[in-house]
């Protein structure tokens, strides 16, 4: 997959007083994609590599000791949309009737990822790093 | 109008249950519903989650609304009345939002609005984890709430789902409790206790 876009990570900054050190961290992005063959790709191979990017994220933060706030996504293609949500182990799924068969040559990408215990520079890191390889294959 | 203010933790199925009460409240088609979005990050997804169903969706810039953004969401309500006169407006804020600050000031400073609830909903699955780490917001969320529901019961042992509302109550005794699984579906006449029709 080709990217066509520039990232503007959001910064949320809040105002509360968080109990110390409990301030989410939040990596949140919209951009297009394209599918760098010809035929594009079928919805129910785009669902399968962000299920796997959503497992390696949980896993990550795991593995690291932090909570997970929400990770959230919508994906939509001609008309069609998938919408993937995980608080940390399970992940929902919800697709339009004619995702997983479609081929897909662009798509509209929304994602949110809030994790608790990190500093919003490592989570932009640690999504990029893993996006980069399981989406776009770098 | 009547201002729904729907509260709880990041991932614990407002989103989900906010659909559930608004297909409700339009079900015979004379009501007028909106819904107010404010969520965490720039991609906004909440809203199209919702989207495109019979009902208007708004959102707020993002950021807070219970600290930076209390001034523009009474705008919004004001806005909202000019432009819809809606029947009810349901506010979905953050899951890192206090609501009774939220419903302070729609009480304060909304002159159009007839009542304000706060319906506050737990994953009863993480209740333990959050209320570990994040107390102080757990329990904010819930000290004030009129309606509480601990969702998603079938995820965890009947056991541990009386653990919860036992804990629960004990921050707040006087609110309306439910036990259920939004993602399983709700009793028929789920809301019919919760909201005066």
């Amino acid at each position: 997959m080709t990217e066509e876009h520039s990232h503007e990570g959001c910064h949320h900054k809040h105002e509360h007083e968080f109990e110390s050190g409990t301030e989410p961290a939040v990596y949140s992005f919209q951009s297009t994609y394209s599918a760098n063959s010809p035929y594009g790709e079928t919805g129910k191979s785009l669902k399968e590599k962000y299920l796997r990017l959503f497992t390696e994220l949980n896993d990550f933060a795991e593995h690291n000791n932090l909570l997970v706030g929400h990770i959230k996504t919508i994906l939509e293609a001609g008309g069609e949309r998938l919408w993937l949500t995980t608080t940390g182990d399970e992940i929902n799924q919800f697709t339009t009737v004619e995702w997983d068969a479609m081929r897909i040559e662009d798509y509209k990408l929304y994602i949110t990822v809030i994790v608790f215990g990190i500093e919003e520079k490592e989570l932009r890191d640690a999504v990029m790093l893993r996006f980069n390889h399981i989406i776009l294959g770098e | 109008m009547k201002v729904i203010i729907f509260s709880g933790f990041l991932g614990c199925g407002k989103t989900t249950l906010i659909l559930s009460l608004a297909e409700r409240l339009i079900a015979g088609g004379s009501r007028k519903v909106i819904i107010l979005e404010n969520e965490i990050g720039e991609a906004g997804i909440d809203d199209k989650v919702l989207a495109g169903r019979g009902y208007t969706v708004k959102t707020l810039l993002s950021g807070c609304i219970c600290c930076s953004l209390r001034t523009e969401l009474v705008q919004a309500i004001r806005n909202l009345d000019e432009e819809f006169s809606p029947d009810y407006v349901i506010f979905e804020p953050t899951g890192v939002a206090y609501p009774d600050r939220i419903a302070e000031s729609v009480r304060e400073y909304g002159k159009c609005v007839e009542s304000v609830d706060i319906f506050t909903v737990v994953d009863a699955r993480r209740w333990e984890k959050i209320h570990k780490g994040l107390k102080a917001l757990a329990e904010g969320q819930l000290r004030h709430a009129d309606f509480i529901m601990i969702n998603k019961c079938d995820t965890v042992d009947k056991a541990e789902v009386e653990k919860v509302d036992l804990e629960i109550a004990q921050i707040n005794g006087t609110a309306k409790r439910a036990k259920i699984s939004a993602l399983n579906g709700l009793p028929r006449d789920f809301w019919e206790g919760a909201v005066k029709l």
